[in-house]
């Protein structure tokens, strides 16, 4: 594959992205570029186009045109397990997890895929030394110890966000995407769970789509802009604040809204 | 309807938290007692014995499918068929000396063939989920039945195939004793394959599979290899099935891959209670036990099935083992509010079934649709012993008011209970 | 030659008829998203329902009257059966006309036997309307058509022109939306259940004196409409209709072949190799036209899931 050495740094990028459905084109041309080991958030206004750019980072649609790179990469049209083998591991907005497993058993499926034991029929899972203990560290680090052997359909929501987070971690991926993980949460929750992502993410590159800019600028190291399916802006927080376009498509409207 | 979820989730953490001692107890306990068994029934319902066990392994091997991966087959009378049909020709080649297996181990082949065509139909049947997958299924299941009786080679055309269980080790398996504990062995083998494939990290995979299959893909699994295994080893086992009824009746035809044999696991695992495991094998053994005493008695024992069927797809989705066990669970708190309910559902539960049943056998007989059963020229029926007159007003005027008072009675007594399921609900919800 | 057109004729009809008892089946699982196992009972409750009422209020009322009588209890198992369901899942709905279907059957066992009645064609139709060669052809099965077209045009002509047929094209492809929009959806299923079904009766009704009526022609028709759904893709009424036909034709034709696969093979050269293996090979395609079906189904939906118009995937 087409490695360069001015790419390494680059652990996920865009390069002229286009999408549509139908006659709609959603994303009209974006490039980004998410460094190793930084936190990155993608913000904007409703309907520019934040959820379709996601999907496409993740590889879970295929650009219409241009190139999604992962370490250098061009993954775009790959298989969603290929992309996650490859070190790549996104969430879900709406809550996706295992209901009928326990939260333990949730993250040891994550776990199963890290050890390769997906097609063990010759040993209980329970026997699975390292996949266990794998779990169980997982579990720490999202903080759910106390409810290990509840089924997961049946967690409070915050706990399911947590789990949802765990699980993205579970295959232990270099480049994480989160998608909206504060979404429905109260003002208390929310910081929980900033908090939580912070350290669990520490060391690793993040890309978040937030609505919540309080997250954002708490969170992130860099920030883009996308507004209309364009990205308006890609700089630090500070500077991104500073932007008058920005300020006048997106922080505005947030202000008046208030 | 959340209170009683939750409550459902709650008893099955505390099940697999019970003492192991009372299971394992248990456990050794009808083990012991079906093998046994040729000592203490006759060889008549040996017949039945061997019969209702294929048939709770068979509605097992389906349930994997949808109990694990939530996929729905319509078409398992294909594997089932081509189970059986591989240990007759098993069964023909060792009695011509082509092949010497010990004759116990031959239901192995219906397990190898089941697993074999299982990989390939899975593989292609897998690609899609839900009413996809259902029809793959039902498409396979139906082609094979439209080819199998053009077959002769193989199927044996029309008339079918037919071949000898040979001596073995001193054992002639000419009596349905010896024939009834090697299918004893082979139906608890199977079990503690299903079993044990749950507890594995693939049995989990499953699980999840059937949850939510694209945070599965998301987290670096290709789940259509793990469907198409998952649906091998169902194959595999449904396989089995048919190659025990094949080993025990020492003959298979075309007519294995009909579409009844296909409703029959369906019907048993969801009468049964898909979701327990051992519903699927309570609703074969029990429906299969109950087919063959009925089909005895009543010309309309499908009739009566069909309507259960619906009535527990309306009312108890889970299943009867799954509403049992549920209504046990819940009112083992406070059964002193709920035993007056119960006590009027169930009797009123009987009091449907006996004026039902009796309503029906009855006009049956008067319509004189059935060439088997009618009225005798006065005009009288025999039921149970019990000689009357078809037309008598009194007792068609009893049977209406039971099943009037009983409808009622049912309807009432279920009402009552959820109320007070309800506020028992409410009540633990404030104590939290 | 003339048995060539006579089957094509033959099999057109057929395939109308088809498309007469699959447009109910792809409209409700359009909306629903559910496959209706018991719609072939809908069928074979229609036939039997004109065999009763044929002798009693005449012939072509009897047709009216069965299908209005099976719209009814399609409507019924809409009402209240399909949608009490509705919240355990689609399995659970589609388990439970799975269910329905076999009651249907049993309960047609219990009234009428095992074995086909004498529902017949009536005196003012039982005469041959023209003769291809030495071929007549027989009034009846162009009336079996003329229904079947009728009934199509008036499908067409509601969807596309009425505002129910607006709604009911709209929630085929999003029910949610359509309820959002303040349509109420649940009256309009309940209309497309019992329309659906009353087709398919009608269907029966007509096409049950000519045809056995017996009750087997529940599952053997409830399988062959499948894969017409199946085939024209899931909630397609096009797709439905193009499927009906071929489907029809195809399957017809091939009951008029001798050839055999080993017949074929022999083209190139392979025909002793295909009558050695025997079985499958060695049978007169006439005897496989029952395969057929099922094999086109199943290659559409390897190959092309959707289904010939299908939207969705």
């Amino acid at each position: 594959m087409i490695k360069s050495n001015s790419c390494d740094e680059i652990a996920l990028a865009a390069r002229n992205v286009r999408k549509s459905f139908g006659s709609t084109e959603i994303i009209r041309g974006v490039n980004i570029d998410i460094r190793q080991g930084e936190r990155h958030a993608l913000i904007g206004p409703n309907g520019a186009g934040k959820s379709t750019m996601f999907n496409l980072l993740s590889a879970a649609f295929a650009p219409t045109s241009g190139e999604i790179l992962l370490n250098g990469t061009v993954i775009n049209g790959l298989e969603p397990a290929e992309v996650n083998r490859r070190g790549l591991a996104r969430s879900f907005q709406i809550t996706s997890i295992f209901p009928r497993l326990t939260t333990f058993e949730n993250l040891r499926i994550g776990a199963f895929a890290r050890y390769g034991v997906r097609f063990n029929i010759l040993s209980t899972a329970n026997r699975l030394r390292k996949a266990n203990e794998e779990a169980d560290r997982l579990l720490r680090l999202v903080r759910l110890e106390r409810v290990a052997s509840e089924l997961a359909g049946n967690l409070a929501y915050s706990d399911q966000r947590a789990l949802e987070l765990g699980l993205t971690l579970a295959t232990d991926p270099r480049v994480i995407l989160l998608d909206e993980p504060t979404a429905g949460m109260s003002r208390e929750e929310a910081e929980y769970a900033t908090s939580l992502i912070r350290t669990v993410t520490e060391g690793r590159t993040l890309l978040i789509v937030e609505h919540d800019l309080d997250v954002v600028f708490s969170l992130a190291d860099r920030m883009s802009v996308l507004v209309h399916g364009q990205i308006i802006a890609s700089d630090t927080p500070a500077e991104v604040k500073r932007n008058a376009e920005v300020q006048e498509a997106y922080l505005g409207q947030e202000a008046a809204a208030c | 309807m959340t209170a009683t979820d939750l409550n459902i989730e709650d008893s099955n953490r505390t099940s697999a938290r019970k003492a192991p001692g009372l299971g394992l107890l248990l456990i050794t306990g009808v083990t012991v007692l079906l093998f046994t068994l040729p000592l203490l029934i006759p060889p008549v319902f040996l017949n039945y014995a061997i019969k209702m066990m294929v048939a709770g392994l068979f509605a097992l091997a389906f349930n994997l499918l949808w109990s694990h991966a939530r996929l729905l087959s319509f078409g398992h009378a294909a594997y089932y068929a081509i189970g059986a049909f591989a240990v007759i020709h098993a069964l023909s080649l060792s009695e011509r000396g082509v092949l010497s297996i010990p004759t116990p181990l031959i239901p192995m082949m219906g397990l190898i063939a089941g697993a074999l065509i299982g990989l390939v139909v899975g593989y292609l049947a897998t690609v899609r989920g839900g009413t996809y997958f259902a029809m793959i299924t039902l498409a396979v299941g139906e082609l094979l039945l439209s080819i199998a009786p053009k077959w002769e080679a193989v199927f044996g055309g029309e008339s079918g195939l037919s071949s000898m269980r040979m001596p073995w080790a001193g054992l002639t398996f000419g009596m349905v004793g010896e024939v009834y504990i090697v299918v004893l062995i082979w139906c608890l083998f199977g079990l503690v394959l299903l079993r044990w494939f749950s507890a594995t990290p693939l049995g989990q995979i499953a699980l999840a599979i059937g949850d939510n299959e694209k945070r599965l893909r998301f987290l670096g699994y290709r789940t259509h290899a793990v469907k198409t295994v998952i649906f091998s080893l169902s194959a595999a086992v449904s396989g089995l099935a048919g190659g025990l009824i094949a080993f025990a009746m020492e003959s298979a035809s075309f007519e294995l891959f009909a579409g009844a044999n296909s409703a029959m696991p369906v019907m048993h695992t969801f009468l049964g209670g898909a979701d327990v495991f051992l519903g699927p094998i309570a609703g074969g053994m029990g429906l299969t036990l109950f087919s063959e005493l009925a089909s005895n008695a009543s010309r309309l024992w499908l009739l009566y099935m069909g309507v259960i069927f619906v009535i527990v797809m309306m009312f108890a989705p889970e299943g009867l083992a799954g509403f049992i066990s549920r209504h046990v669970k819940l009112s083992l708190t406070c059964w002193r509010l709920l035993i007056a309910d119960y006590a009027v559902f169930l009797s009123g539960c009987a009091g449907l079934v006996l004026s039902g049943v009796w309503m029906a056998e009855v006009s049956y007989r008067l319509m004189g649709t059935s060439p088997i059963v009618g009225l005798t020229p006065d005009g009288t029926i025999t039921l149970f012993e019990w000689t009357f007159s078809a037309t008598s007003k009194p007792l068609w005027f009893a049977a209406v008011a039971v099943f009037v008072l009983s409808l009622f009675g049912v309807l009432a007594a279920a009402k009552r209970a959820r109320t007070t399921w309800l506020t028992i609900g409410q009540k633990k919800d404030g104590l939290r | 030659m003339e048995m060539l057109s006579i089957s094509l004729l033959n099999g057109t009809i057929y395939g109308l008829l088809l498309f007469m008892i699959a447009a109910g089946l792809t409209l409700i699982f359009g909306m629903m998203g559910v496959l209706n196992f018991a719609h072939g009972a809908f069928y074979m409750l229609g036939a039997y329902a004109g065999y009763v009422l044929s002798a009693r209020v005449g012939f072509f009322p009897g047709l009216l009257v069965a299908g209005l009588i099976v719209a009814a209890i399609g409507a019924m198992v809409e009402r209240y059966m399909l949608r009490s369901v509705h919240a355990h899942g689609h399995a659970h709905e589609l388990l439970l006309t799975f269910g329905l279907l076999f009651v249907f059957d049993e309960i047609v066992k219990f009234f009428f036997g095992y074995y086909p009645v004498s529902y017949r064609v009536p005196e003012t139709l039982s005469f041959s309307v023209f003769r291809i060669g030495s071929l007549e052809y027989p009034a009846y099965r162009l009336f079996v058509g003329l229904v079947s077209i009728g009934f199509f045009g008036a499908l067409v002509l509601i969807l596309r022109f009425t505002r129910i047929g607006l709604v009911v094209r709209a929630a085929v492809h999003k029910p949610m939306m359509v309820e959002a929009l303040g349509h109420n959806v649940p009256l309009v299923m309940l209309l497309v259940f019992a329309v659906g079904a009353g087709m398919a009766g009608l269907a029966g009704a007509v096409a049950g004196a000519f045809y056995p009526t017996s009750p087997a022609m529940a599952s053997e028709i409830g399988t062959i409409v499948f894969v017409v759904v199946v085939v024209g893709g899931l909630g397609s009424l096009g797709g439905a209709f193009i499927a009906s036909l071929m489907i029809g034709i195809l399957t017809t034709l091939m009951v008029g072949v001798d050839t055999t696969l080993a017949d074929t093979l022999s083209f190139v050269g392979f025909g002793s190799w295909g009558k050695d293996i025997g079985g499958i090979f060695a049978v007169p395609l006439s005897a496989s036209a029952g395969t057929l079906p099922f094999a086109l189904m199943l290659m559409v939906l390897l190959l092309r899931p959707a289904g010939l118009m299908g939207e969705r995937t």
